[in-house]
């Protein structure tokens, strides 16, 4: 009996060990890439800018607004060198039955919809929905409100994100 | 202990040729269906994969006696889940294009059988330095079947090979052989990736079995000449005896 | 009721749509290796759908209510697998205890079932794909029954195989193999099968 505990209590801290030592080693390895994974997002978001509005367009996250809608997370002001109007840029996220999705939604100056840029597509069908929405609406095949997109929620999804930061870009008032 | 001459080497080219885990052994083969689409990605994850088997049998290796029997499995499963959590942890920081591109595969390297396989098969019972070159020997054998399935793939798929879209690192190059428009993406689709996967192991079956019919040739000739040679000696030494008889 | 509608929906697209097998490449391994009988690859089908529903229901709350407040959200992979290991192991005694006949049959499979990607690649495919519960849900169940079907439909066609003249070369895997991706095409067929319905 007194030999059986013994065995359990080897084996229970064997795995102990092992299992402590592994989350010591995991967390020492995000403290060392979480970082580097903080800049490689803000990579991405500034090449989303670029994409959306070319070369010149730089964005000061400084100057970063809260977003309250169901989507709209923040947006910022885009510079687009001295003297001109700063665009829009709105940063969305949402999810549907499959999955989460984050796009960045930019608007110029008249508040026109000038085109998305994709974050985070983690759809189940991720290529299907940049295949039949965001790559005809960006190349401006298509208005925003004729897709009908039965065949894929998260084009539905998508289409309700860029609605909805147009209309909290139409209701920004500068002062 | 004395051990054959060549041993660590024919321990490193097994994994290679002999049993390569994925075109003999039959193991892995989700990630091979799914991270061949481009060359480039299947070298990724072949590289991935075997940084996570190398370190992995080399823990398991150092840590095989103090392991108790009970547990084996849990802890070695344990181990591979830290090494891969690990590698997906810096994949993500420094390659993130290979990360987005491997995406949920890289997590799936923990119940990738050949993992666990090799450490329960070998690393357990075996030193360590024999262990390293055993997962070597297995690692790169499967990055090479990774990348030769990916070859046809993309080839077909897209008539062309790029580089420089996953590692970032180097120039971007894109050879385009197959003039767009006459390229079969299907080959790019699941479906071509069992059809692909498919066609290999008939080809090295055709291969082995054409082997052993030659051998099997061989063998029947040389029974034959012995025959003769045999009839030839007797009929000689017949012969020869009824000359003497004369 | 519309809830009831996209739960239903989400379980059929992730069943034939996106199948595990065919077009995810979860579970090719027992897929290939246990798909020999009908009898078999049925009672190994079985098993995945009992591990993987189980699976879905605690690896998500493990996530958002244990490592995500604990602030370890990166531990997941190691958790899961944890989880995944024990719960077979607890599925194999809680049926060897009320059923040995299913035991019996399904007993040789439970372990093979630890190293099957399905189950792991839906765990974790839900955390980090941000799927609320019962979506989750309604991926472990469609892919799990996903999984069932089609490996019982692909031992019947491996069973005809078996007795049917093939080249040489081609015989065992590798026309099984070609058979998947015919039945890849197949599935292929089914992309809009919900185009129609609007919400």
């Amino acid at each position: 009996m007194a030999n059986n505990a013994k065995k359990y209590i080897i084996t229970a801290v064997t795995l102990g060990v092992i299992a402590a030592v592994s989350a010591g080693i995991i967390g020492l390895t995000n403290l060392l890439t979480s970082k580097q994974i903080a800049i490689n997002e803000q990579k991405r978001f500034n090449a989303g800018i670029v994409a959306i509005f070319g070369e010149n367009a730089s964005v000061d996250t400084k100057y970063k607004n809260e977003g309250n809608g169901k989507y709209v997370q923040e947006w910022y002001w885009v510079h687009m060198g001295e003297g001109v109007e700063p665009n829009y840029i709105f940063k969305t996220t949402g999810s549907n039955m499959y999955g989460k999705i984050s796009l960045l939604v930019g608007f110029d100056r008249a508040k026109n919809f000038k085109g998305t840029y994709t974050l985070v597509n983690e759809q189940t069908y991720a290529s299907t929905l940049v295949d039949n929405y965001l790559v005809p609406v960006n190349g401006g095949d298509k208005e925003l409100d004729d897709v009908t997109c039965g065949a894929t929620y998260g084009a539905k999804l998508v289409r309700d994100m860029v609605k909805e930061a147009q209309e909290y870009c139409n209701g920004i008032i500068i002062e | 202990m004395a051990r054959e001459k060549g041993y660590t080497k024919n321990n490193f080219l097994k994994g290679i040729i002999i049993e390569n885990p994925l075109f003999v052994s039959i193991l892995g083969t989700c990630p091979a269906l799914a991270t061949t689409k481009t060359v480039e990605a299947a070298i990724g994850m072949g590289i991935l994969f075997t940084i996570v088997l190398v370190c992995s049998n080399i823990l398991v290796s150092l840590l095989r006696k103090l392991i108790p029997e009970e547990i084996r499995t849990p802890a070695y499963i344990v181990i591979i889940a830290t090494f891969v959590t690990m590698v997906k942890m810096l994949t993500n920081a420094f390659l993130p294009e290979l990360y987005s591109t491997l995406g949920v595969f890289i997590s799936l390297i923990v119940v990738n059988c050949i993992v666990l396989g090799r450490a329960e098969a070998y690393a357990s019972k075996n030193k360590v330095f024999d262990s390293l070159i055993d997962a070597l020997g297995m690692g790169v054998g499967y990055t090479l079947a990774l990348i030769s399935m990916a070859i046809f793939r993309e080839f077909l798929g897209t008539g062309a090979f790029s580089f420089g879209k996953v590692f970032t690192f180097i120039p971007e190059v894109t050879l385009q052989i197959i003039p767009k428009g006459f390229e079969l993406s299907l080959f790019q689709t699941p479906v071509g990736a069992f059809i692909v996967f498919g066609v290999i192991l008939v080809v090295l079956a055709f291969i082995k079995n054409r082997k052993a019919e030659l051998k099997e040739n061989r063998a029947r000739q040389e029974r034959l000449k012995k025959q003769k040679e045999a009839a030839a000696a007797a009929a000689a030494a017949k012969s020869t005896a009824e000359g003497g008889n004369k | 009721m519309q809830i009831m509608i996209s739960f239903l929906l989400a379980i059929l697209s992730s069943m034939l749509i996106d199948n595990v097998v065919l077009s995810r490449f979860y579970g090719i391994c027992p897929f290939l290796g246990v798909s020999r009988k009908v009898k078999s690859s049925f009672g190994m089908g079985i098993a995945v759908v009992f591990v993987i529903v189980l699976a879905t229901v605690i690896c998500w709350p493990l996530y958002n209510f244990v490592l995500v407040p604990a602030g370890i959200p990166f531990m997941d992979t190691v958790a899961y697998i944890l989880v995944i290991a024990s719960l077979v192991q607890l599925v194999g005694l809680f049926i060897k205890k009320y059923s040995p006949s299913l035991y019996k049959s399904l007993g040789i499979y439970l372990p093979l079932i630890t190293t099957n990607c399905a189950v792991l690649g839906v765990a974790q495919g839900n955390t980090d794909q941000g799927l609320c519960f019962l979506s989750s849900l309604a991926n472990g169940i469609g892919t799990s029954i996903g999984f069932l079907l089609i490996i019982v439909v692909f031992s019947c066609i491996r069973v005809r195989l078996e007795s049917s003249n093939v080249p040489k070369a081609f015989k065992g895997l590798p026309i099984a193999l070609i058979v998947a991706a015919i039945m890849a095409i197949a599935f292929m067929g089914l992309q809009g099968l919900f185009a129609g319905i609007q919400l």
